[in-house]
This record gives C-alpha cells, sequence and structure tokens, in this order.
C-alpha cells in the first residue's frame, strides 16, 4: 500500500524541482531554437561536417538533413477517400509463478476507410507461443525474456498489418500504414548478429509487400525522445571542428562547449517553428542497425495540430517520392485530428489490443484446465497465492 | 431493421440475458453493411425468442432501450457532427456502440400452442430474437390474460408500457372497435381498485 501522508513531503519537493527544471528547459529550447536558425544560416558549413569521416569520433547519433534546413513543408490535403491501417500490440509475459510458461501476444487490428461508408475492421488477433521458442534465435545467453517478446510482438504487429494492407488494396483507395512506434529497430542493436538478421529478415518482407502494392508507411512516435537533430545542433556549435582538417579525436573542453544544449528533444526544436498541419524538412537516420537495412530511414516531425508535435519514421521509398510524401503527412495529420491528438487508428488499434485483468485471469484459467485435462502438474508458486490473498 | 412483414419474422437480436421475467436482447448491426446504428424494435412491440435446445418460442414485449459503449474503454463523447460527418469522420464509433433491449417476459409458444403465462424454461443465452410479423401479434393478442403480467411488473414503466402495447396489438386490426372495447373492459377489470390509473392508461390508448 501506499503511504500518502509520507509522500506529500517528498512531493513538494520533487514539484518545486520539477518546476525548475521546466523553466530552464523553455529557456534551452529558445537558445536552440536560435541556435538552429544559426545552422540554417552556415548550412554550407555543417553539411561539411556532416559526412561519415567527420563523424567517426562523434559518441552519439547524428541526423543528417536532406531538405534544407528551413524548409517547412506546408498542409496538404487528404484524399477525399482514404483506408489507414494499424495494428498494435500487448502481451501477457510467461510468470515463473505462474502455472505455465507460456506467452500470449494480442495484435489489435484496424482498416478504417473514409469518404465511402464502408464498414470499418477492428478486432484482436492473439498468438500462443510457448517461452522456450523464444530463445531459439537468440544465442545470447541472459537476453530477457520481455525483450524477446517485445521483438516477436513487432513481427506479428508487422505480420497483421501486411494482411490488412492486402484487404485494404482490394477495397481500392489509396491507402496508409501506420507502424506503433520506430522503424528503425535500435534496440536489436544489442542482439547477437544472427538474431538481428532473423528479425530483420521478416521485418523487411513485410515492408517489401507494402512496397510492392504502393502503400506507404510511417512509424509514428508521440512524445519521441529522439535527439539525433539535437545531436547536430552539437555538431554545428562544436569549436574543435575544423572546416579543413581532420576532427578533433576527443572533446578537451570540460564541460563540452555543446553541452549548454543539452538535454533536447529533437520534437522541442519544432514547436514554434511549426504551425498545426506543417512538417520539418526530412533527416536521415542515423543509427547502427541502419547499415544492416537494405533502405535508408527518414524522419520528420510534424505539429499534429493539438499541442504535439510527433515524428514520423518514412523508408527511403516513401520520403523519395513527393506525392507519397504529402499524403503520409495529410494522412497523420488527418488522424490525428480524427483522434483528437493521436492517429484515431493506433489509439483503437491499442484498444483492441489490451488485455484486461479480467482476460489475464481467463487465459491463465483456460491453460490450467487443459493441462489438467492432459493430467499435467499444475501448481501456482506460494509467492504467487500469498500476493492473491493476505491473511488477517 | 427492415420493415416487418405480415409473416415474415425479422431476426434483430440474441439474448445476452434471461430470467424467468425477462430477457436483455443485444442489437445487431445493420445486415446490408451499412454505417449506422441498429434500429431495435419499438417501445411496446411483441418480439419472440427461439429456443433450438427446449424448443419453446418466448414472446415478450420490449420496455426498455439501451444505447452505449460496448466496452469499458470507450466512453460516448459529444462530438457535434452530423450523422453523415460521423459516417465520413468517426466510421468506427458505430461497431463500438451496443443496443441492448430489455423485454418483459409474457407468454410462450410450445407445440403449436399459445400459452399466456411464463414459460418453464426462460430464454438461453445466444438464442436468436425476432420482430413478431402482423399475424402473430393477432395471434398472440387474441386472449389478453398477458395484461395482468404487465401491470402487475415491477420496475417497468407499466402507466406507458400497457397502453403502448395495446396499440400495437391494436393497430395490427386496423384498431378494430371490438378489440379496443375488450382491451379498455379487461383495463378496467384489472385496475378496479384505482381509477385514475386507469382513466391514464384508458387516455394513452387512443392512435
Amino acid at each position: 500500500m501506499l503511504d500518502i501522508q509520507k509522500l506529500s513531503s517528498q512531493l513538494a519537493e520533487v514539484s518545486l524541482e520539477l518546476a525548475q527544471e521546466a523553466t530552464q528547459s523553455d529557456q534551452r529550447q529558445e537558445h536552440a531554437q536560435l541556435v538552429y536558425e544559426e545552422a540554417a544560416r552556415q548550412e554550407e558549413r555543417l553539411r561539411r561536417r556532416l559526412t561519415p569521416e567527420w563523424l567517426a569520433d562523434v559518441p552519439w547519433q547524428v541526423a543528417k538533413p536532406v531538405e534544407p534546413l528551413d524548409y517547412v513543408g506546408a498542409p496538404t490535403a487528404r484524399p477525399p477517400r482514404y483506408s489507414v491501417v494499424a495494428t498494435d500490440g500487448s502481451q501477457i509475459i510467461p510468470n515463473h509463478h505462474e502455472i505455465t510458461s507460456c506467452f500470449l501476444i494480442n495484435v489489435g487490428r484496424i482498416l478504417y476507410t473514409y469518404g465511402t461508408g464502408e464498414r470499418p475492421i477492428q478486432d484482436s488477433q492473439p498468438f500462443l507461443h510457448r517461452e522456450m521458442a523464444l530463445y531459439q534465435g537468440s544465442t545470447r545467453p541472459g537476453t530477457g525474456a520481455e525483450e524477446l517478446i517485445a521483438v516477436e510482438r513487432f513481427l506479428a504487429e508487422m505480420s497483421e498489418l501486411s494482411k490488412l494492407a492486402d484487404l485494404a488494396r482490394e477495397r481500392g483507395h489509396p491507402c496508409v500504414a501506420l507502424v506503433d512506434g520506430p522503424l528503425v529497430q535500435w534496440p536489436l542493436e544489442k542482439q547477437p548478429e544472427a538474431f538481428q538478421l532473423y528479425v530483420l529478415d521478416e521485418f523487411f518482407r513485410h515492408m517489401e509487400n507494402l512496397q510492392r502494392w504502393d502503400i506507404p508507411v510511417i512509424g509514428y512516435l508521440s512524445n519521441s525522445r529522439a535527439a539525433e537533430v539535437a545531436n547536430m545542433l552539437r555538431v554545428h556549435l562544436c569549436p574543435t571542428f575544423e572546416d579543413t582538417c581532420a576532427p578533433a579525436r576527443a572533446c578537451q573542453r570540460d564541460p563540452p562547449a555543446c553541452s549548454e544544449l543539452m538535454p533536447l528533444w529533437d520534437r522541442q526544436l519544432w514547436v514554434r517553428r511549426l504551425k498545426d498541419g506543417e512538417r520539418s524538412p526530412l533527416f536521415a537516420c542515423n543509427a547502427r542497425i541502419l547499415q544492416r537495412y537494405p533502405w535508408p530511414v527518414y524522419a520528420c516531425y510534424l505539429n499534429t495540430g493539438n499541442g504535439e508535435i510527433a515524428r514520423l519514421e518514412i523508408p527511403a521509398w516513401v520520403a523519395n517520392d513527393p506525392a507519397r510524401m504529402r499524403m503520409v503527412q495529410a494522412v497523420a495529420y488527418d488522424q490525428s485530428q480524427k483522434g483528437y491528438g493521436y492517429p484515431i487508428a493506433l489509439a483503437e488499434a491499442h484498444n483492441q489490443a489490451v488485455i484486461r485483468r479480467e482476460d489475464r485471469s481467463q487465459f491463465f484459467a483456460l491453460i490450467t484446465r487443459r493441462l489438467l485435462h492432459k493430467r499435467l502438474r499444475v501448481a501456482v508458486s506460494n509467492k504467487e497465492l500469498r500476493k492473491r490473498r493476505g491473511m488477517v | 431493421m427492415k420493415k416487418v412483414e405480415a409473416t415474415a419474422a425479422v431476426r434483430w437480436g440474441e439474448v445476452v440475458a434471461g430470467s424467468t421475467t425477462m430477457v436483455e436482447v443485444q442489437c445487431f448491426p445493420a445486415d446490408d453493411g451499412r454505417l449506422t446504428l441498429p434500429l431495435p424494435p419499438p417501445f411496446g412491440s411483441f418480439v419472440r425468442s427461439v429456443s433450438e435446445e427446449t424448443g419453446i418460442d418466448i414472446f415478450a414485449v420490449v420496455y426498455e432501450v439501451l444505447t452505449g459503449s460496448m466496452d469499458s474503454t470507450h466512453r460516448p463523447t459529444a462530438m457535434n457532427m452530423s450523422r453523415q460527418e460521423l459516417r465520413e469522420h468517426q466510421p468506427q464509433i458505430f461497431d463500438l456502440l451496443r443496443t441492448d433491449v430489455s423485454c418483459l417476459i409474457v407468454g410462450y409458444r410450445q407445440g403449436g400452442r399459445l400459452y399466456q403465462y411464463f414459460p418453464p424454461h426462460p430464454p438461453q443465452i445466444h438464442d436468436f430474437v425476432y420482430a413478431c410479423p402482423t399475424a402473430e401479434v393477432m395471434a398472440f393478442t387474441d386472449r389478453l390474460d398477458f395484461l395482468r403480467t404487465l401491470i402487475k411488473a415491477t420496475g417497468v414503466p407499466t402507466d406507458e408500457l400497457v397502453p403502448a402495447c395495446l396499440r400495437h396489438a391494436g393497430a395490427v386490426r386496423a384498431f378494430d372497435r371490438s378489440f379496443m372495447v375488450a382491451a379498455g373492459k379487461e383495463l378496467s377489470s384489472l385496475l378496479k381498485d384505482d381509477y385514475d390509473r386507469l382513466m391514464a392508461m384508458l387516455r394513452r390508448l387512443r392512435p
């Protein structure tokens, strides 16, 4: 139980600190704004610094602009008829105190078509796996089951997204596919190569389907903590870079000159720069895992019109085509409007995926019944039993 | 819901809760795939549930209709949009809402015979429910013993329900005078101790 009384004095202290931090953050944002404008004015100089040789020793991921830094993408009109497909997943992770080591992934599936009166598809698809199956691809000992399940969940989401896109194709209207979260699968960087390849192969297969059917796909990130553009500004600020010689091997300053900007998230850079429905220039993403991708991934920021700057991650075949870019920008904005701040298709995919407490108990009850039927030993650990019912 | 015809019964819902005295029915969405909210049978009209397992058809009268969220996640919220705008911009809401209809059991049919008292078994969950076509309403309301069940029901807007139900029974007979007089007499006998209530119901009998 939470003792609120004991908490209250700590709350007062923490809230004071938070208020101070907020003020500092506002000042930093304003400063970052000026730095960004300066970088835009000296874009040639910055671009010379953003080459692989120059960046070899930079310890953070740095975005590279592919459109002028002062570019602002005007809002675009959404097609009068369009479909959107989206998926989101949730899971019941294996619990060693529970009766069995199975895990379940539940994928919420959405296909909405606008302007035609066609019936929406909104349902969920569960996938039951044995825990052991998780470790087959991963040779790295000690990798947490939760991380591996997150990967399996992502693949299940992508696979269902591809199936929905196929259904949307039959409806015959322009369609956009929304992925909940990043296209850049940076958490995989920690995994062994064989596992990375297994996951990415399957991911690319689904992405290729979408491309073959000409269904532009974006990763939608709300409240993103990406700082690649912020890091680009740090490169701009660095006094030790020389325009004509190799970059400094290490920063001699303490603290480094560029740290005055930090902490700063990319999205904070656009709060004042973008009006409703406008997007930032495109940047090339630079995560290490992208070296394994057959195509580059780009990102831009969109003012969703509800006081939020969303990050969109976009594969090259969409980003390189102005018509497709206009389409994803319009649909991402329209979806956020319809969802009052967050794309309605992603929000509803989440709602479809949610596993409620009662569903969870029912899931374990069903498994117990099946196991008993097969005369297998069924036991819940004492710890779990005590957690469920206290004694007085 | 399609127009109720004289002979064909329209299947509009499914039993989601049933007891000896009442049945709760969830409406099906429009079967032509249109984005619209289900239109339940009107207040006071006759419906029939069909139980394949017990072989009993149960007759009931609609007394309450409730539309709300399908689950605990969604809450109906004003969107300031016309029906057409909702279809255009928020097509998902139609499937996220459900309409439940509560009906009071007034009798049953077994082996081709009609009975105007409670059935031996309640309706079963997932039994289909039909709107009674004209012929069935006429056959069932040939006797008026079921009025006592309606009038004695508790937690039900009886003073509105009884006249509404009799208006439906009258309508299938083109408000035939002798039927309406018989209904009035039955009511006055049932409500001989409550003149005000009787008059309130009689006034509501007019089509």
